[in-house]
């Protein structure tokens, strides 16, 4: 038979598959049994750790040419596998393993009248670890790959009696340490040599060897040893993290959808108002003119009502006015020789105005385009003052009130005979033009300020 | 564990850039929210200017041809000048003559007039029309030359007139006053009544400003007078009108 040695080497340098093949028809057993045994009887990940361990093998089969015993590597390799998985998979539960363990005690029972293997089993591969190093290797050459004494002491360098002799003491000191860890079954180091060749090494899953190989070199150019013991809780973690993002993505699109409808609805109703403002203008520019007019026509209204009221006021004020004059009037005969009136052109000084009030121009008279000319006659006493005002001659008898009047109010610097303030007899002619009224003639045309602005009646 | 962690930084970042996004587009609405707010605001307006502009309109039909109301106006406007005018002339002539028995009758203001007591006249600057003229009439009743003198203005004919009344000045005098808006002014205070009790002022202010002052005299007598007042640069000023200033040239040569 071709040593395992040989069979890496091909693979190694001649990338040979039957090789490799051979290589894991050999000891698939030993790694699977461990491997189960290691994930408390868990068939499916067995398999798992088996197809890692290899995988392994493949990956590193360069460096392990020199190798004196590969079953001790294999087995190593799966109990640091196991424990790689177990560390990855911390969610799996203590329960499922000894729901597991029973299950396979179960179905294997007990095999041998002295050992309990159901005892041993769970604790084996860890007694097996506190096992020196040479010591392991010759059990696991002896019992897991079932190698004979000679072909141990050939692999370890040893002769067969000195193989056995090592084989003898491996499993003594294998039986004190599954003492340690609780095992009472064991009784003797024959006793449980017998169990561990029965038990130890069980036949792995129909196709695995095949499977394995397959596998294994498939995935020895890219798989990490743990790449299989992180997938599984990174499978399950991306799952829930998946779930929880497609949920928030679904949620943040959603509510992106819902925004965009809120937000096109509103730009909708702002546009319809833009195309609203050129009206608004247009409505605020309507409703001032309109406030406008409505506060004007309410003051014309006003106005309007009050005319009537004017126009009696004026009636009252003018039938005054003419009792005023009447009153006036008869002074001129009471003037006697102690108060002679002089004719203006006996003065020695003629009478100078100091104050001369404008005439009214009728309204009446004013809107219908009516000019005239009154002469009034007045006497200008002692002091100053107009006296006797009245309407000497007209054109229109309508001027004839204003006319007077404004002469009445007339305040003048008297004339003087002999360097004596006298009494004087004017007559003025007072001429309305639709330009302006004024009085002509005589001294009366003298300035004064009120002469500054050009007065029209109107 | 490295494409977890890949994943779960995609994962992370791909949210991130939905929620900046959610942020976003939930700031946007609230912006559109608080706009729509004020659109629908502007509409209730709107709403409201249109209801109100009907309203407006009916009433405003209601006052029929406006025309009419304003020649109303313009009529109950004369009257109303022609009633000022009959009070004063009534109100002098019952001065110059009370009937027997007839106490002195009280002046006679226009209506709504602010009468001010010439004691309590003051130079308050030009800024408008009717402190100008008060400006004036206290400078004129005081015989504040300087202050009456940045108080008036003359225009074309005024202006030579002015001239020549200057000019016709012995050198001295010219001297002393300077310029022709001081002999103006000085004429001015001269020629102002010395009796003036109180006055009101009323000022219709268009381009230009035509005063009218009611006075009252110590005697009781009441008159009005006339101005015009132009806008300039510093303020009004009285425009003196040519006549006034040839008026003041023949009084210096025929006193």
């Amino acid at each position: 038979m071709t040593a395992d040695a040989d069979l890496l080497r091909r693979y190694a340098t001649e990338a040979s598959e039957p090789a490799f093949a051979e290589l894991v028809r050999r000891h698939v057993d030993l790694v699977y049994s461990a491997a189960l045994r290691q994930t408390g009887g868990n068939h499916h990940w067995a398999q798992e750790v088996t197809q890692m361990v290899f995988t392994t093998l493949a990956r590193k089969a360069g460096s392990l040419l020199r190798h004196p015993a590969l079953p001790a590597w294999l087995y190593r390799t799966t109990a640091y596998t196991v424990a790689m998985a177990r560390r990855s998979a911390a969610r799996r539960s203590e329960y499922e393993q000894r729901a597991a363990a029973e299950v396979l005690i179960a179905a294997t029972g007990t095999s041998d009248e002295t050992v309990n293997w159901a005892e041993v089993r769970p604790v084996l591969d860890a007694a097996m670890g506190d096992l020196p190093e040479r010591d392991r290797e010759a059990i696991v050459l002896r019992y897991f790959a079932n190698a004979p004494l000679a072909d141990v002491g050939r692999r370890l360098g040893l002769s067969e009696n000195a193989a056995r002799m090592r084989v003898d003491r491996a499993l003594e000191k294998l039986r004190l340490r599954l003492e340690r860890h609780g095992v009472t079954s064991a009784a003797s180091a024959a006793a449980l040599g017998l169990a561990l060749s029965g038990q130890a090494v069980m036949a792995a899953p129909v196709g695995l060897a095949v499977a394995t190989t397959t596998a294994a070199i498939a995935g020895a150019t890219t798989a990490t040893t743990a790449g299989l013991a992180a997938l599984i809780p990174f499978m399950t973690a991306t799952k829930v993290s998946v779930l929880i993002w497609t949920v928030a993505a679904a949620a943040g699109v959603g509510f992106l959808v819902q925004q965009q409808r809120a937000a096109t609805q509103l730009r909708s109703e702002i546009e319809k108002d833009r195309s609203h403002q050129a009206s608004d203008d247009t409505l605020l520019a309507e409703n001032m003119r309109l406030q406008r007019a409505l506060d004007q026509a309410r003051d014309l209204k006003a106005a309007s009502d009050r005319l009537a009221a004017l126009r009696e006021s004026q009636a009252t004020l003018n039938k005054l006015l003419e009792k005023r004059l009447a009153v006036n009037r008869p002074v001129l005969g009471a003037a006697n020789s102690s108060h002679p009136i002089f004719p203006s052109e006996k003065l020695d000084v003629q009478p100078r105005v100091l104050r001369q009030p404008h005439p009214t121009y009728p309204s009446e008279m004013s809107k219908s385009g009516q000019e005239g000319t009154v002469m009034v006659d007045f006497v200008i006493d002692e002091k100053g003052a107009v006296q006797n005002a009245f309407a000497a001659t007209s054109t229109q008898s309508a001027f004839n009130s204003s006319a007077v009047a404004a002469v009445s109010q007339w305040v003048f610097q008297p004339g003087q005979v002999s360097g004596t303030d006298v009494a004087a007899h004017m007559q003025i002619p007072i001429v309305y033009s639709l330009g302006k009224p004024r009085a002509r003639g005589g001294k009366a045309e003298e300035f004064t300020p009120n002469d500054w602005f050009t007065t029209n009646a109107r | 564990m490295r494409a977890s962690w890949i994943l779960a930084v995609l994962g992370l970042a791909s949210l991130g850039v939905l929620g900046e996004f959610c942020l976003l587009s939930f700031h946007k609405e609230q912006t559109l929210k608080i706009e729509a707010a004020q659109v629908k605001e502007r509409g209730l307006k709107r709403s409201q200017l249109g209801s109100a502009n009907a309203r407006m309109a009916r009433e405003l039909a209601k006052f029929g041809d406006l025309t009419v109301l304003w020649r109303n106006h313009n009529q109950a406007q004369q009257i109303q000048s022609g009633i000022d005018k009959l009070r004063l002339t009534i109100h002098n002539l019952q001065l110059a003559k009370p009937l027997p028995g007839e106490s002195k009758p009280d002046p006679v203001w226009p209506d709504g007039a602010e009468v001010k007591a010439a004691k309590d006249w003051a130079y308050v600057g030009k800024k408008t029309p009717r402190d100008m003229l008060e400006s004036l009439l206290w400078a004129s009743t005081n015989g504040d030359v300087d202050h009456l003198a940045g108080l008036i203005t003359f225009h074309g004919p005024a202006q030579a007139a002015a001239q020549a009344l200057f000019d016709q000045l012995p050198d001295k005098e010219r001297a002393d006053y300077g310029s022709p808006a001081k002999i103006v002014a000085e004429m001015i205070a001269a020629s102002m009544p010395t009796d003036l009790e109180a006055a009101s002022i009323d000022a219709k202010t268009w381009k230009w400003s035509l005063l009218t002052v009611r006075d009252e005299h110590a005697d009781g007598a009441q008159s009005d007078m006339y101005f015009r007042a132009d806008q300039s640069a510093d303020g009004w000023q009285l425009d003196v009108p040519a006549k006034v200033i040839q008026g003041f040239q023949k009084k210096l040569s025929d006193p």
